[in-house]
């Protein structure tokens, strides 16, 4: 193989490689990163007492405890 | 499981900016960016209302159905978020909410167009409950919390209600009841669209508004 021919092969191989590119394409269900449930947290100070942190259904009658806060005709 | 709604009382809200005040402190929103607005309607003509609107987190969401890279998710709780790693700040969601929700923080010498901006109903993103990365994102996560969004909880006079739908819709219908009057400028149905006939649920149109 002559001199010439080896500088050619080498070159095409050289302009082939540019042509690979990374997967641009979205993977199946999106590229988001999976959000945990709410009453999924670690005590970072802030949380409210009155419901255990980690049960859903604590954490549901929470909330609709708190929301029954903004009702000014609730009985208390 | 709860369905979160915003719903605002516009016989209540007397346009203090109380609510615009809490959400910026309390999610450390950037300047130019108003997660919550209120608007006012026939300002300074007797009888003017004003309304607190932000995301209304809508069932079917627009700003999802445009999102170029569907940066968009809905929360088992109804709860509309984005994910900022992914979110190239297109603009589209801004055209399509016709709330005017997505914001864009613009701090570059040239405009720059950050990445979006909008309310969470103080539940965060994506990244893990209550940590330092996703209050630098997205703000508190009070919902994790077990609070409700501090814009609702700081209402004053509680025009502004947030929560679990079937309790803050029940609410304003206990409220309208009582005064027998006060959910035409924007009640359920304006904000969260009424039944369209063929669809379940559907109700005789009698050309009310509700």
């Amino acid at each position: 193989m002559s001199p010439a021919t080896m500088i050619v092969a080498a070159a095409a191989v050289l302009a082939l490689a540019a042509c690979g590119e990374r997967v641009q394409t979205m993977p199946v269900g999106g590229a988001k990163n999976a959000d945990s449930p709410p009453w999924q947290i670690t005590d970072n100070g802030y949380v409210a007492p009155g419901w255990t942190p980690g049960n859903e259904s604590s954490w549901d009658a929470q909330i609709k405890k708190r929301a029954q806060a903004q009702n000014d005709y609730a009985p208390r | 499981m709860a369905r979160m709604k915003f719903i605002c009382d516009a016989e209540r809200c007397i346009e203090c900016n109380g609510c615009v005040t809490a959400c910026k402190a309390e999610n450390d929103v950037p300047w130019g960016v108003n997660r919550r607005r209120v608007v006012t309607l026939n300002d300074g003509v007797p009888g003017e209302r004003s309304i607190s609107v932000a995301c209304m987190h809508c069932s079917d969401a627009p700003c999802m159905a445009v999102c170029p890279v569907d940066c968009f998710y809905r929360t088992a709780e109804g709860v509309v978020l984005h994910d900022k790693d992914i979110c190239i700040g297109c603009g589209y969601c801004s055209y399509a909410c016709p709330f005017g929700a997505p914001q864009f923080p613009s701090n570059g010498a040239f405009g720059l167009r950050g990445k979006m901006d909008k309310c969470t109903f103080c539940a965060g993103g994506p990244e893990a409950n209550g940590s330092q990365a996703e209050y630098e994102k997205y703000g508190r996560n009070r919902l994790a919390e077990g609070k409700l969004p501090a814009c609702a909880e700081m209402c004053s006079t509680k025009a502004l209600l947030g929560g679990d739908g079937d309790v803050v819709a029940d609410i304003l219908r206990t409220r309208v009841l009582n005064r027998g009057k006060g959910s035409e400028v924007w009640g359920w149905g304006t904000a969260y669209g009424k039944p369209t006939s063929g669809q379940p649920g559907a109700q005789p149109q009698e050309g009310k508004k509700s």
